[in-house]
Order: C-alpha cells, then structure tokens, then sequence
C-alpha cells in the first residue's frame, strides 16, 4: 500500500501563508518515509492531511489504489474512513480508559468480543505491554504511553502508519531505544510508514527514504546516505549533520579531478559528471582530519591554527582557522589537541562533495537539534 | 583550563574559606518565622469573627428562644426545641421544600441547556458572530438580578406585559398567554439570568480538552458521534457535574425572583421564608434560623461534592505544554441555523430585558406603567432621568454603593492577598483551614448571611448596627470567596524562582518581596477589586436585612423605589446602574488584556 501525495496545497491567513506550497511524493510501499524539517516547515500538516485531520486547498492523496482525497474528482474522505494508524505527538491515550480499552478501541463494533480480545492483546504483545493490559491510562510513564499509542494505531491492521514526531517527548536513552523498536516492527509487519520528526539523526536511522521540507517546499529527496553525502543544496546540507562549506570558484578539470579556488587555497575534488556552474564544497566534520607536517605541499592539505577545542568524551569538537577561514572538525580523543597548537589538516578529494548555489536560503534552524546530544555525538 | 586537585589540602581549600562575619550572622538568626505566624493569626481572628462567629449566632438562633438583642438571648436558659417543632410544622415545610426543589432543579435544567449549547457554539463550531455571542454573555453577566427579574414583570406580566399585550393584539386572544407568576414563570427569569455563567464554565471546560485525544479516536474508524459519546463527554464530566452542582447551590440561594416573583405566586422557597420570617411582622427567628440552617447543610454537603469534581476534571487534564487550538466543527450551512438559535437565546436573556426597561425609562411617570404600543411612543420623554436628580434616596444608594464597594473591595483584597499567599506560597500549619473558612460564604445563602450579622450585631455590644458600618463588615464577609479563588489563581502562577532569584541578586525577603512579588500580584490583586466592586453594586439580599435608613446600597434602592410603585423612576436608575457598571466591566477588561491577567 503506498502513499502518494500530488500536488498538495493548504494555505492558512485566507491564503496568504502557503505552509504546504503543491508538494508531491511518494512513500513506495512498505517502506518508511520521513518528512525532516525544522518547525513550520509544513511536515505536520503534510501528515494530517494525510490522516484527513486537515483539510487541504489543493491537490489530491492516494493511499493503496483508494483515492482519500482530490480536489479535481471532489473527494474528501473523513479521518475515520481512511483506515491508517496514527501515533500522536502528546499520545493521546485517553486519560479515562485502561491501556486494553484504548488499543480495543478501534475495534469496538466492528469485531466480536473474542476476536477483538485476541487481537488486542496480540498487539499489547508486540509493543511488549501485555502485562499492563489492565492498568488505568494516567498510571503509565511517557514510554509505556507511547507504546500503548503504537498498538492502538496497529491493532486494526491499518495500511499506513503516521507517526508525529513520536520521541519527542522522551529521554534520549528511550528514545534511541524505542528507534530501534519502532523500526523492527516495522519492518517485521512490512507496514508502509510516513514518519515526521525535526531531529536529523533520528531521520537518517529510522527512514528508507528522507524527504527534507523547507516552508512547504520539499527541498531535498531520497534515502539518507545521499541525503547525507550527497546533499541537494548547501541548505540541506547544513541541516543534516554538521558541515563546513567553502565556496569554490575558477573551477577546472585538471586529470581525474575537478580542482577550484578558494580562501583555503586550491582544493581537488573527485566527483562524477559535469559540477554545477557555481557552487561551494562541503566538508564534513569527519572527512577533516589532522596529518604530519611532512604532508603539506599533498592536495588537500592546508596549514592551520586550532583556535578553539572542546572536549565531548569520545572526541574532541575542533575550530581551526586556515587562512582567515574557520573549519570545524571531530578529533579523536587521544590527538589532544590544544588551543593555538599548529596543525595540517587534510581532506581526501573523494570525500568532498560540490554543492550548487542555493537560491533559497539557508533552512532556518541550521544544524542539528542543539538540545540533542546524541545527534551532536554521532554527527 | 584544567586545574590539578590532587590533593585533599587542595580540595578543602576551595571550599568557602571565610565564615560569614559575626554581625550577620546574629542578624539572620532575628528573622524569624514569626512575622508570619503573627500575620496568619492576625488575619484568622478577622475571618473567624466575620464568618465562623456568624454562622454559630445562626445556629445558636435555632435553638434560642429568646429575641436577639434581649439580655437572656445567650443564657442556656432560652434554649428550647420549639423553633424546629413551628419550622416542621403541617404541610408549610413540605411545601417550602418542593417549591424550592423545583425552582433549582428547573433553573439547572433550562440554564445548563443553553448555556451549554451557546458554549458548545462558540467554541466548537465555525458558527459566525462567536466574539459578539461572547460579548453578549459577559455583558448579561453583570446585570444585577433585580433589574432583569423586574424587566421580565414588565415584559410578561398579565396585565402590562408587553409580550402578553403584542400577542393578544396579534392573535386576538382574549386572555392574556403569559402569566410570569408562576413557576414556570420563576424558572424561565431564574434561567435567563444564570445562563451566562453556565456559558462561561463551559466554555473553559469545552477549551480546555486537548483535541488529539478526539482526533485519535476519529483516525481509529470512529465517526464525529460515537467520538463525542465515547471520549469527549466522559472527560468533560467532572466539569458538567461541577456546573450542574454550583447551578443548583445558586438556585436555592437566589433570592430576587422567589421575592418578587415568586410570592405574588404563592411560591416560596426556603430562601423568601428566612427573609419573611425575619423583616416582616410577624416575625418569627426561630423558624427564620431554622430554614437558614436547612439551606446551609444542604450547600454544604454539595459543596464538598463540588470540590471533588473540580478535583476529578483536573486528574484528566491533558498537560502537554502546548497550545491548543481546539477542534472545530465545520456546519456548513447549518451554522446559519445555530447562530439564529443563539441570537435567539441572546434575544430573551438580555435583548428584551434592556429594550423593557429601557421602555420604561422613558415612559412619562404619574401614568403607571403601560406596555410597548404604537401610541406610547408619542409620550416617551427623559422627565424620569431629570427625576432622579431630585430623589435623595438615589443619590445616596449610588454614593453609598460607591463607598462600600471601594471600601469592602480594598479590605477583601488585601485580606484575601495575604490568605492566597499563606495557602499556596507557606508551609504554616493549619492553613488549610484558612482556606476553607475563607470560601465558606459560598455555601451560606446572603439571606442567611444577612440575618446573621443582623442577629449578631444585636447581641453583641459594638454599636454597628443602624450604621454603614455593619453593610461594610457583612461585604466583606459576603465576597471573600469570590476574591479569594482569583488572588489564590495569581498565587499559584507566581513562580516561586523569581522571588528567589532577588535574593540571590542580594535583596532581603521585604525588598524581593515589594519589587517583585507585590507587582507581579498586581494585576490579580485589580481584577479582584474591580470583580468584587461589581458584586458590591448588585448586592441586595444580605443588605436587605440590616441597613438603615440613609445606608441603602442601590439594590435595597431600587427595592424600595420598586415596593412605592414608581416604576419609571426604577427604570431610569436602573439604566444608569447598568451604564455605570458597563463602565467597570469596560475598565476591568482593558486592565486585564493589558497586564496579562487570565480570565477565571
């Protein structure tokens, strides 16, 4: 059962904020798509037209082979006639139901009393709550709730699932480890997944396909190892992971490798297929790495100065100034690097990236969730 | 940069090296708990004496035999059972007791339907004019009873009603189809004017759901009705019980319609009989604090089931820390047809009200009071308005309204600061207790009230009684609940860091407490006046009871002017009072919006 969304507007202020501006994509069926960006992006509202919560001013939503909604064959279906799952961010357990009554829910009435049982508790088993099937909603942590609202969006059988930002609310230790759940048991029931999160860690573990959305635009596409190295624009690139991005100029082929100018000094990439016209090349901080001075006069290898490090446990988060350009990178711990200290830094030509020039501006909340240790961490 | 602490010499050496100086240290030790010892026992003897003292004089009243004021009153010599044996008496209990039974339940009915349907309105669906339905609500909210219950004599009353008039002229009816005298008459006034307030709770309670817990259900396969039986009603519950128990506590207190509609009815409740039985000859106070006591038990015990609903809705609310915007409805067409019907309600609750009285305002007065016709407009003049000027006893109501209001305002809020403050922000023991004698008055009727002050200041020998000196002191027993739960609301928001982050800054507790506590009170302890003073201009039951002549508030005023049959002159003051209160209103609003004060 895929999901595929064309053309997709809905605008709010009588029409003078478009929050979805005619998006279309597809999540290919049985796999999870994310829809990453920061707040007011339009991801949420993407999703809850999708659940039918929203109405939207435009477009048309197919789910399976059943169009739910189309402006043009003037289809509306309502949220209860659209047979997804939905987890909400705050959960919405309901406060005055045990957690069995709340998965058993969408059944009531369109099941017998036996069928119903067993299909619940089957699904209380699978988010591993089953010994808490009696239990009065209020009583439950944050994760348990969570988990009761995953049943509850599974126990129907559904042919999609939305999740809305589902971790949010939870402790990084739990979070990591319900990531891990949630994407098992996905992929055990092979349930075609729309996933919506601001956090880019989460999206590049948890997705098959990544869709980044910037003021109701999708801005980039596709699974998140490209996402990753191979970004669409210097926006996305510095949204997801951490990135030095250094402007290029006079490039030229020279051999294999494209080789350009800029406040670094010369710099080789080896890319496939024609660069763009203008465009800046990004450096992740891991491809940064420091080199003996005996190095120097190698491509890609530039003298520089750390001007500030801070110690993160597992490695060392480094600024070094090369040549008035300041370059951040990850130092493991044992190099010890130390304020004002002379280095070499090198860069291999295969690990770069050029990036063509962005016409729309930076993604507003750049970088990864400040907040977020571990996506600093594994960034 | 990485300090060595290699040592255990090194480590001791970083830690505070110097003890304070011995001056301070002997200063600190004389800031004591005391102060506030001295303040909460302070403030407990003033409540103790201006609620706990009165309602025993009540109950002692139920025993006595002797009058108030007669030296034997308080000797155990005039104690004797023959006040519950009149009260009890052939079939005028059973009667008080079903005509009271049936005027709250039937208020409760009929105002919790349209209060409901206008809050369901407003905050659910995408019906047009929901600001102006808001509007029309809070603005009703403020009318004093007597106003409106005079208004609907005016309109339905079956020989100058207008209403009976327009349909008898319309239809050719010979009788007239209305008679307000009655008890349906006495439950649709009664309705009319509490449903504001029904309007008011409900709306918070119908705000305050989050609406992901709908939507889940809809996204489960659940259509908009089996989600609204199943998830919505069952949690706003707790808030519908809560409202239905405070519109039955009011319907047995009110007083205005069962006096003035109500006993030309021949329907009396326990309320008029406490009334009759103490300011009309005969009068009989053994029966007066017996049916006073009945009331009062009575409340008592739906209060305590109030206090746990409200202690339930709160275990179900959802605390996300975000904003809501709560689920509307879209009706399509259909919201045409929901605002006709709560233009209508707002029609008959405070359209025709104002319109009569109004009418009558205008009305040339020496004619007697004659309904909306076509001849009549040619007669309409403000003689009435040029009247008012001439009339003492107008010019004093307003004047003393005025006086007690500010004053009984000022005392309430500053009383009711420093309980809120003991309450949420100490730990002092027994402070519960202050809190629940504070909002005690809810559960006492004014009647009951205002026979009680006027018992107590009797018997006792501080020479208040005749002055404005006992209205003073009975306002400020009759709304300390009121500032109370708003003062207690602004307490609870104040958040305890930013005090203590003064004196960490280096300001004493006084200091931090002056500059930045004092302050942030502020626009609480304003709302609290303002709210206050507008219940002081309505205020009529309890003041009935014991003012003297020159002390009438505006509500025994407009009672008078009501008993003389000058009903021209009544309208005239009465539009005035409305104005002069739309005003307060007015100021309270902006004063709210500009400093941020949330609405109770």
């Amino acid at each position: 059962m895929s999901i595929q969304v064309t053309d997709l507007l809905k605008t709010f202020a009588g029409g003078s904020v478009r929050a979805v501006d005619e998006i279309n994509f597809s999540v290919p069926s049985g796999s999870v798509l994310t829809l990453l960006g920061p707040s007011g992006c339009g991801k949420t509202t993407t999703m809850r037209s999708i659940a039918g919560l929203e109405k939207p001013d435009g477009g048309s939503i197919t789910i399976g082979d059943r169009v739910v909604y189309s402006v043009p064959q003037r289809i509306n279906l309502r949220p209860n006639q659209r047979k997804v799952g939905m987890v909400f961010q705050s959960y919405a357990i309901w406060p005055h139901m045990t957690v069995f009554d709340n998965v058993a829910y969408p059944l009531k009435g369109n099941a017998d009393k036996a069928t119903t049982k067993e299909r619940s508790m089957r699904a209380l088993e699978l988010v591993g709550l089953d010994h808490l099937a009696g239990r009065r909603a209020p009583n439950l942590s944050g994760g348990q709730q969570q988990r009761v609202a995953l049943a509850r969006a599974l126990v129907a059988q559904p042919e999609v699932l939305l999740l809305d930002e589902p971790f949010s609310n939870l402790d990084a230790k739990l979070r990591d480890q319900m990531r891990k759940e949630i994407r098992e048991l996905q992929q055990s029931l092979g349930i075609t997944t729309l996933y919506v999160t601001h956090d880019q860690s989460e999206a590049l573990a948890i997705s098959d396909y990544v869709a980044v959305m910037s003021q109701g635009h999708i801005v980039d596409f596709g699974d998140p190892e490209r996402i990753y190295s191979r970004p669409a624009s210097r926006s996305v690139a510095e949204f997801i992971g951490m990135a030095n991005v250094v402007e290029l100029s006079a490039l030229r082929a020279e051999g294999g490798t494209w080789v350009g100018e800029s406040s670094l000094g010369p710099i080789a990439v080896e890319q496939a297929g024609r660069p763009p016209a203008t465009c800046s090349v990004l450096i992740r901080l891991e491809d940064l790495h420091f080199v003996p001075g005996s190095d120097a006069g190698r491509p890609n290898v530039w003298p520089g100065r750390v001007v500030s490090a801070i110690y993160l446990g597992s490695f060392w988060e480094c600024e070094i100034e090369v040549n008035g350009q300041r370059l951040r990178t990850h130092v493991p711990r044992r190099q010890r690097p130390s304020e004002g200290q002379t280095v070499h830094v090198e860069v291999p030509p295969d690990r770069l990236y050029l990036l063509p020039e962005d016409d729309r501006g930076p993604i507003a909340g750049t970088g990864p969730d400040e907040d977020d240790p571990v996506a600093e961490k594994s960034a | 940069m990485t300090t060595q602490l290699d040592s255990p010499e090194q480590l001791a050496a970083l830690r505070s090296p110097v003890d304070p100086p011995p001056a301070t240290r002997r200063r600190r030790s004389f800031v004591p708990r005391d102060p506030k010892t001295y303040i909460f026992l302070a403030v407990t003897a003033v409540l103790l004496w201006e609620i706990a003292i009165p309602l025993l004089i009540l109950l002692w009243g139920t025993v006595s035999g002797a009058r108030p004021g007669a030296d034997d009153y308080f000797s155990p010599s005039s104690l004797t059972l023959d006040n519950f044996e009149r009260a009890f008496a052939g079939s005028r209990l059973t009667e008080t007791f079903w005509d009271t039974f049936l005027f709250a339940t039937g208020t409760t009915v009929v105002a919790f339907a349209m209060g409901t349907y206008l809050a369901w309105v407003v905050e659910r669906t995408n019906t047009p004019l929901r600001g102006f339905i808001t509007l029309m609500m809070v603005l009703r909210l403020i009318l004093p009873g007597i106003l409106t219950t005079i208004s609907w004599i005016f309109l339905a009353s079956p020989n100058v009603g207008t209403l009976n008039r327009w349909a008898q002229d319309l239809f050719g009816l010979a009788e007239p189809p209305l008679n307000i005298y009655s008890m349906p008459g006495m439950i649709w006034v009664e309705a009319m004017d509490i449903l504001p307030l029904v309007f008011l709770l409900m709306s918070a309670a119908l705000r305050s759901m989050d609406p992901s817990l709908e939507e889940a259900s809809l996204v489960s396969g659940k259509g908009l009705l089996t989600t609204t039986r199943q998830i919505t009603l069952p949690l706003i519950l707790p808030a519908i019980l809560a409202t239905l128990i405070l519109l039955f506590i009011r319907g047995i207190e009110t007083f205005e319609v069962p006096a003035l509609i109500g006993i030309p009815a021949q329907r009396f409740t326990f309320v008029v009989e406490v009334w009759r039985q103490s300011s009309t000859t005969p009068s009989d106070f053994g029966v007066a604090a017996v049916y006073a006591t009945l009331i009062l038990a009575f409340c008592s015990c739906l209060l305590w089931f109030y206090n746990r609903m409200t202690r339930h809705a709160d275990a179900f609310a959802v605390v996300t820390g975000k904003a809501f915007r709560p689920r509307r409805t879209d009706l399509g067409p259909a919201r045409w047809a929901t605002l006709a019907g709560a233009l209508l309600i707002i029609v008959f609750s405070l359209g025709l009200p104002m319109i009569i009285l109004i009418w009558a305002s205008l009305y040339p007065p020496f004619r007697g009071f004659q309904p909306i016709t076509a001849e009549g407009f040619g007669l309409l003049s403000f003689d009435n308005y040029r009247a008012i000027l001439d009339q003492d006893l107008v010019i004093r109501a307003f004047v003393n309204s005025t006086i007690l209001g500010l004053s009984s305002a000022a005392a309430v809020v500053l009383l009711m600061t420093i309980v809120a403050w003991i309450t949420v922000k100490t730990d002092i023991k027994g402070r519960k207790w202050l809190d629940h004698l504070s909002f005690a008055p809810i559960a006492i009727p004014a009647v009951a009230m205002g026979v009680a002050f006027l018992w107590l200041y009797l018997s006792v020998p501080i020479p208040v009684y005749g002055t404005i000196w006992i209205l003073f002191l009975l306002y400020i027993a009759r709304f300390t609940a009121v500032a109370l739960r708003i003062m207690s609301a602004s307490m609870t928001q104040l958040n305890n860091e930013l005090h203590e982050a003064a004196e960490v800054a280096g300001a004493s507790w006084w200091r931090s407490f002056r500059t930045i506590t004092m302050p942030l009170l502020r626009p609480g302890m304003l709302a609290a006046f303002i709210f206050v003073l507008v219940h002081a201009y309505r205020e009529l039951s309890a003041s009935l009871l014991v003012y003297s002549y020159g002390n009438e508030p505006i509500g025994v005023a407009i009672f008078e002017i009501w008993e003389n049959g000058s009903y021209g002159l009544l309208a005239a003051f009465g539009i005035l009072v409305v104005l002069a209160l739309t005003v307060f209103s007015v100021i309270a609003r902006l004063i709210s919006s500009r400093y941020g004060v949330k609405e109770e």
